[in-house]
């Protein structure tokens, strides 16, 4: 096998059929919460919207007309789970982009400057790592009022927005110990010098000499981190600090299911099918992701 | 190794200070007059004035902070404003709950983790390794309460097999499912960290010097691998603790559990801010000290680190 090089890269993640199924999964939940519920608008116009209720048809199991069944309010369980996966897929995305912009500012500058600057910013890292990323933004988002309608916005994207933000703010710690461990195995490669050498700004030698080379193990955290947000945003939703009703999410579903789990499995079976199969598909990608990019752990996982 | 564990020690100091902080700017910035809350509603203005400067409220932020701190020290705290107890009495009591549920899970983990770890490495490749591995990256993917709901459809309502809720201090069978939904939650991460650890070390010299020796596969794996695999595995195990701590509220939450998240959600619920951040500031106190167990644990197994 030749080694070394992207396109070698490339082709070990394809050629692990785990992850490219992973790839895949992800694909496919993406696409049908983005465009299914348009198109379950096109094919029943019953379906219109995640509220369409069916009066008389509270709690009914799967069926023809409702293939996953209708919820406690008569709601069609496969429309508010494509409606939900949106939801929840913006939100993890959205929060790992936060996570990912501070745990860059921070490991960046802490790998870089050194010195007490980086003690003081390992510290602070520490600091938030100390409290568990879920229960700080269980905090944070309780702290805050439940958002209300009124303004441009409607409650149910300012809730999205408040649970983003209290995901991403809370978990980025792990990122920054990241980066800035890889920042300093780069940080005294003979190309860092050369560019010091040349008197480049230090800002322009940690964005565009030192953390290009730092991507490879950050891409695959960043990818793992959108399946623990996935589960993050779920678990919130399921204390009750989601999404605000009526719009659903994977985790609010599974939260008005608690009351009927014994009677109407289909409303906990679906969502949390859902999220799980949404997180296995980040899981693969991002073990896909590391393999092809150190091949040294690809031969600890042969299949 | 005292050189290391002093040092170690010291650099706890400001992180336990910065959760201070933290925690002083979160009773700040939850919504709600501290002076009215405490007073009702019928209070009038003379008395809300009278009663913020009674809680030193008029004062600059860093004597507050100053009052903060000591009257923690002193644990001279207000009651829980929903339950009228004391709070340390409160989180005592809910972090003996959490901590059985936590320990039940450490040990469920442990076992079943190890147990699939040596699996795959004994056979790596055969479809025993594969089954571990797709059960070990499943079991990464499954939201905990989700997997606490299915045990609780299947093993206490299909199958009365174990109670529905309705804790009884004493009855450890109703921590049976429990530990079993988050330990097979955290079981998976470490089966994954076992299984590569075990297989790296499989490959050093003195694993093929073992087996040339005549050793047998189990022995070379039991009695050579195994010990220096351990040193990855308890870096996991402590880093997982956070997320242990966090599902722990998740199930608790599911299985109506008097513990800590329990209790952090009850205090939500009733605005009771007090005995929400003392919960989290106890939780993060808690998760520094085994952080460093952790490190100390680490540097015991592997010198090297006490140098580094």
């Amino acid at each position: 096998m030749p080694e070394g090089g992207a396109r070698s890269g490339l082709s070990r993640f394809r050629a692990n059929r785990l992850a490219v199924g992973g790839l895949a999964l992800v694909a496919a939940l993406a696409l049908a919460s983005l465009a299914g519920p348009p198109i379950l608008w096109a094919v029943t116009p019953t379906h219109t919207t995640y509220q369409t209720q069916f009066p008389g048809e509270e709690l009914s199991p799967p069926s023809a007309a409702h293939p996953l069944g209708t919820d406690r309010l008569g709601f069609d369980v496969l429309a508010r789970l494509l409606w939900g996966g949106m939801s929840s897929l913006l939100i993890a995305l959205a929060a790992t982009a936060i996570a990912l912009v501070i745990a860059l500012a921070v490991g960046l500058t802490a790998g870089y400057a050194g010195g007490w600057i980086d003690a003081a910013l390992m510290r602070l890292t520490d600091t938030f790592f100390a409290f568990p990323s879920i229960l700080l933004a269980m905090v944070l988002v309780a702290a805050v009022d439940r958002p209300s309608e009124g303004g441009w916005l409607p409650a149910a994207g300012k809730s999205m927005i408040l649970l983003f933000v209290a995901l991403g703010a809370t978990g980025w710690t792990g990122l920054a110990r990241l980066i800035r461990a890889q920042v300093l195995t780069v940080r005294g490669a003979e190309y860092v010098n050369a560019a010091r050498a040349l008197g480049l700004s230090p800002a322009r030698i940690a964005l565009r000499h030192v953390l290009p080379n730092c991507l490879g193990p950050v891409a695959v955290a960043a990818t793992l981190a959108v399946g623990s947000n996935l589960l993050g945003e779920a678990g919130l939703s399921f204390l009750g600090l989601g999404v605000v009703p009526p719009f659903p999410s994977w985790g609010s579903m599974l939260n008005d299911s608690r009351a009927f789990f014994a009677e109407c499995p289909w409303l906990m079976a679906f969502p949390g099918l859902a999220i799980t199969l949404a997180v296995l598909g980040f899981n693969l990608a991002g073990d896909g992701l590391r393999d092809a990019l150190d091949p040294r752990t690809a031969s600890g996982g042969a299949r | 190794m005292k050189r290391y564990l002093l040092r170690r020690a010291i650099e706890c100091l400001p992180v336990l200070a910065l959760v201070l902080v933290v925690g002083f700017a979160l009773v700040r910035l939850m919504p709600g007059d501290p002076a009215a809350m405490a007073l009702g509603e019928k209070a009038s203005a003379a008395e809300l004035a009278a009663e913020r400067q009674r809680q030193g409220l008029d004062r600059p932020l860093p004597a507050q902070f100053a009052v903060f701190v000591r009257n923690l020290a002193a644990l001279d705290l207000p009651r829980s404003r929903q339950t009228g107890r004391e709070i340390p009495e409160l989180i005592g009591g809910a972090f003996l709950v959490t901590l059985r549920l936590a320990l039940g899970s450490m040990f469920v983990a442990v076992a079943l983790g190890l147990g699939l770890g040596l699996v795959s490495a004994r056979w790596p490749g055969s479809w025993l390794d594969w089954l571990a591995r797709t059960a070990a990256v499943a079991g990464v993917s499954v939201p905990v309460f989700w997997l606490a709901m299915l045990l609780l459809a299947v093993f206490a309502v299909r199958l009365p097999i174990f109670p529905l809720g309705s804790y009884r201090p004493g009855d450890l069978s109703c921590l049976v499912l429990p530990c079993l939904a988050l330990g097979l939650v955290y079981s998976a991460g470490l089966a994954r960290v076992s299984r590569a650890a075990l297989l790296e070390e499989l490959t050093r010299d003195y694993c093929r010097t073992a087996r040339a020796k005549g050793a047998s596969r189990w022995g070379v794996l039991l009695d050579h691998a195994l010990p220096n695999a351990m040193v990855p595995m308890v870096t996991v195990m402590g880093s997982q603790l956070a997320g242990l701590l966090t599902g722990a509220v998740l199930t608790e939450t599911v299985f109506g559990l008097p513990g800590l998240g329990q209790l952090m959600w009850d205090a939500i619920q009733a605005r009771d801010r007090y005995v929400l951040i003392l919960a989290l500031l106890f939780v993060a106190a808690i998760f520094v000290l085994v952080n460093y167990a952790v490190d100390v644990l680490y540097a015991w197994l592997d010198p090297r680190v006490r140098y580094a």
